[in-house]
């Protein structure tokens, strides 16, 4: 079987074919001009059973859960609530939107849903108040990382499925993680914000109304609580924790916060599902592209490369950040684990690193990916909310890129940093 | 060049990790085989579910011709032939040198006739072995008598035998992924499980199961299939390497099983677990409390081939 | 030709429209089915089997069913830097070329879809009273309505061509992202 595919597969994207078809006609052209047709039931098998996962119905969840509380206000009070506590410092609404990230990204498990929710709502509020438009949808963008990063995470609950990783252990690596990377955008940002002079708030609020706003978004603070209380207390499982997070979508939507309306759930339910179909396509694509790169004896090759190179891990690690980070500017973060997880994470553990600190660094580093040009599906939320050319936002982003960078870094060589939490926990 | 390829390539699909008793089988097979046929076959193994993600689908690639072996535990052959489910009912088989005569006896080639004639493009090679037996393990009490089953929730695959023969006993059969397990006995969402020695402390269950009947239930067989379209396109001359292939990994996979039990045993109460073998007069009385299985699975299938079962197994026990 | 686009789009606007709506009822039932399983756990103290095997095909069938949707409007992600910067009628041709790699993928994997439906009849499923085929029957029905949809988008990128100009309805406009 030849590597043809692989080729064909990069061609494919540089003609800007759709990426899910791009999966499916390299391995299916390569194995055609190899008359190894026989293999055809193989390609449609993997791209079905790609999707019949378990633990993969946690991103239709997620998504429609994303979709219940941005239709039910929820996302609106979480803003008011971070406007109400940071707004009046240098820089205020620039921080404000990395808060309200961090906090939409403990109920979703999505990079996406996060920059699309913040966007649409702080990017209008920001220009309003004077920021360029460009650095508010780079500060979006920079921020929505956090979404798969901080749990839940439907990326991590895909490498968890993929490499038989401990969902329970990568979420709270992930929560370490998260609210680092947190720390390190609110310190950029207010650097930034002191050379160039960001605008801050006329007034700082008072303590009534922050608590005020407190009240009326603990419904939405409480999501989180609820799903991972539900999870570590062996309520149920973390795939049916996002059908949990759904239904409590619904309930704090409709009864409490009242800003849902049923009449709209027909909507929501629809858009969802139209959403995750696509990215559940892209999935069983995805499995299905991997399968040939297993069987063509390229995942080897590769890992052999790398091991060629030296032998040394810590160079190692530094080697595979730098391809990941490549692989991430072209590839989507859910195809970048599914085709790479299995070929380095066997290898790293192989020459003795911790798996769960090798799923950590993965998972982080290629969703930094999802914000690199040219493919970064952050980027194109963030281009879309703000009008703004992708190529331009991310130039814009180069000192968040810089710090995720350092991140990146500071946990490859720091493993206690991401396996101390979950070992106290007892999840590994 | 082109003179040196294979002329076959073999391509083994495992589930399980290269940990497992099924990869050193594969292993086995291949070392045979490549050594015997002088650079005419090559052998790949694909581990963890690279190459199929389940038994559906393996079987599937097996019939399609994708793939050319493939191992089914006794659950999953009941799922394309219903019958074959009586090899898993309880207590069938009294220990391993039954177990092994029964599956390498006359019945072995009326299953390979019979799922051929069916037209499931699948041919039977041998049967393995894959973990030992199941046992009963549980969090908080001793199970010496099919009363202590009573009413506790025991975690069971989805198969539907399986839950049955929980019922049976009295208990609330539960059905959990093996993945989730660990979460589900520490939280008491299950107290209890059904799994071979190796598999609990495989996947460190028993820092929470304290307490392992030795009761043998269920023999953990593995029915190792070729695939039937590939099989007959493979020279003929290099078949009885083939076969004698199988054979080596049959051994080894029968082999394994035993040494890991001991020190899993070991490990175990090492560990501070507590272990039970039952007495013949307790293995009787499970065996009563389970016998409506038997009516159950005539109702649904028939008696043929638990007729077939017994016969072999009484023919065994008296050699 | 533009009577066959106009045919096929009448069609598969039905299709499309049809596909989402019904996926959209398909989240909802997998969202009840898994509730099910949560609540018949904890208040009934027993648990149901099938549950996960029903929730798990419901997820394939939603995701194939918006598949001829998403193929048609353009909503399956892609890289369009490198197109941006070519000649139109290079990029024309470029798309076209693309589409024709599409509807060919599509038509291999239907012929596909047919003998896997086949043996999936032989084999039942796990805890669901029918035979997988039933259930893999969602592949030759969204694959084959991709087909038609393909067939649009490559007789639209065909005319685009032809004429040099753009057609409004054709998706290759960068589409807005979605999911992860
Ligand atoms: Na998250
Ligand atoms: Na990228």
């Amino acid at each position: 079987m030849s590597v043809a595919y692989i080729f064909i597969f990069l061609l494919l994207l540089i003609a800007g074919a759709p990426i899910v078809f791009a999966l499916l006609i390299g391995p299916g052209l390569s194995l055609a001009l190899d008359d190894q047709h026989q293999f055809y039931p193989a390609i449609l098998a993997r791209l079905y059973n790609g999707i019949d996962s378990f633990p993969l119905m946690a991103v239709p969840f997620f998504i429609l859960a994303g979709e219940l509380m941005n239709s039910g206000g929820v996302t609106a009070a979480i803003f008011r609530f971070a406007k109400a506590m940071i707004g009046h410092v240098r820089g205020g609404l620039a921080q404000v939107n990395i808060v309200t990230s961090m906090l939409f990204a403990s109920l979703s498990g999505s990079a996406v849903a996060d920059a699309s929710a913040v966007g649409k709502m702080l990017v209008p509020e920001m220009v309003k108040e004077g920021y360029s438009r460009r650095y508010s949808a780079a500060v979006t963008a920079a921020a929505a990382i956090l979404g798969p990063v901080i749990p839940p995470s439907g990326l991590m609950i895909l490498y968890a499925f993929v490499m038989n990783v401990s969902v329970a252990a990568l979420f709270a690596a992930g929560a370490v993680v998260g609210v680092l990377m947190a720390g390190g955008l609110m310190l950029v940002t207010m650097a930034l914000a002191h050379r160039r002079g960001f605008p801050k708030a006329e007034r700082e609020a008072t303590w009534s109304e922050r608590g005020k706003a407190l009240t009326q978004t603990l419904p939405a603070l409480m999501t989180p609580v609820v799903l991972l209380g539900g999870v570590l207390s062996g309520a149920f499982t973390p795939t049916e924790a996002a059908a949990v997070a759904c239904v409590y979508a619904l309930v704090v939507g409709i009864f409490i916060m009242r800003t849902l309306k049923v009449a709209d759930l027909p909507r929501v339910f629809v858009t969802s599902a139209a959403q995750s179909g696509v990215v559940l396509l892209l999935v069983g694509a995805a499995v299905s592209f991997a399968w040939i790169v297993t069987v063509s004896g390229l995942a080897e090759s590769l890992a052999a490369l790398l091991t060629g190179v030296t032998t040394d891990v810590y160079l190692l690690l530094l080697l595979v950040n730098l391809l990941l980070f490549i692989v991430g500017m072209f590839l989507d973060a859910g195809p970048a684990i599914l085709i790479l997880g299995p070929v380095l994470g066997p290898m790293f553990v192989a020459l003795g690193v911790d798996p769960l600190h090798f799923a950590v660094v993965m998972c982080v580093n290629v969703t930094v990916g999802l914000a690199t040009p040219p493919m970064g599906l952050v980027l194109f939320v963030a281009s879309s909310v703000s009008g703004e050319k992708p190529a331009a936002i991310a130039l814009e982003m180069a000192p968040y890129l810089l710090m995720h960078a350092s991140i990146i870094f500071l946990i490859t060589y720091a493993p206690a940093i991401v396996t101390t939490l979950p070992r106290m926990l007892g999840f590994a | 060049s082109r003179g040196d390829r294979p002329e076959q390539v073999i391509s083994i699909g495992i589930l399980a990790s290269k940990d497992d008793e099924d990869f050193a089988g594969a292993r086995a097979l291949k070392d045979y085989v490549e050594s015997r046929a002088g650079g005419r076959i090559a052998v790949k193994i694909y581990t963890s579910g690279q190459f199929c993600g389940g038994e559906r689908e393996c079987i599937e690639y097996l019939q399609g011709g994708v793939l050319d072996v493939f191992m089914t535990t006794f659950g999953g052959f009941g799922n394309f032939f219903p019958e074959g489910q009586a090899f898993e009912l309880p207590y069938v088989f009294d220990g391993d040198a039954v177990a092994e005569c029964v599956l390498d006896g006359p019945i072995l080639q009326d299953l390979r006739s019979e799922t051929l004639s069916r037209g499931l493009g699948l041919r039977l090679m041998t049967i393995g072995n894959t973990g030992g037996w199941r046992d009963f393990a549980t969090v908080a009490r001793p199970i010496t008598s099919p009363a202590d089953l009573k009413g506790l929730k025991i975690r069971t695959t989805p198969a539907q035998l399986e839950q049955e023969m929980v019922r049976a006993l009295g208990a609330n059969p539960t059905p959990i992924a093996f993945s989730e397990l660990y979460l589900a006995l520490a939280t008491g969402v299950v107290e209890g499980t059904k799994n071979s020695i190796q598999d609990i402390v495989g996947m460190r269950l028993e820092e929470h199961v304290k307490y392992v009947t030795l009761d043998n239930h269920a023999y953990m067989g593995a029915m190792w299939w070729y695939s039937d379209a590939r099989w007959r396109a493979f020279p003929p001359d290099l078949k009885p390497i083939l076969e004698e292939g199988f054979a080596a990994l049959q051994h080894v996979t029968r082999a394994l099983p035993k040494e890991r039990q001991q020190s899993a045993l070991e490990r175990f109460k090492a560990k501070g677990g507590s272990i039970h073998a039952p007495t013949a007069n307790e293995r009787a009385a499970f065996r009563a409390a389970a016998a409506p299985m038997r009516a159950w699975y005539v109702e649904k299938y028939g008696d043929r081939w638990l007729h077939r079962l017994d016969a072999a197994v009484a023919d065994c026990a008296r050699r | 030709m533009n009577f066959a686009i106009g045919a096929l789009a009448a069609v598969n606007t039905r299709i499309a429209h049809g596909g989402r709506a019904i996926a959209g009822g398909v989240l909802a039932a997998m969202l009840f089915v898994i509730m099910l399983q949560v609540v018949s756990r904890y208040i009934f103290n027993s648990s149901l089997s099938w549950t996960e095997e029903l929730s798990k095909s419901l997820m394939v069938w939603s995701a194939f069913l918006v598949a001829p949707w998403a193929l048609r409007t353009g909503a399956n992600v892609g890289v369009d830097m490198f197109l941006e910067a070519m000649a139109p009628r290079v990029r024309f041709a470029v798309e076209l070329a693309v589409s024709a790699l599409v509807l060919w993928i599509l038509i291999i994997l239907f012929r596909e879809s047919l003998g896997f439906v086949a043996r999936g009849l032989q084999s039942r499923m796990a805890t669901l009273p029918v035979t997988t085929g039933y259930v893999y029957m969602i592949m030759p029905v969204a694959l084959g309505a991709m087909m038609l949809a393909g067939a649009e988008v490559f007789l639209r990128q065909l005319r685009e061509l032809l004429t040099g100009a753009r057609d409004p309805a054709a998706p290759h406009r960068p589409a807005p992202p979605t999911g992860e």
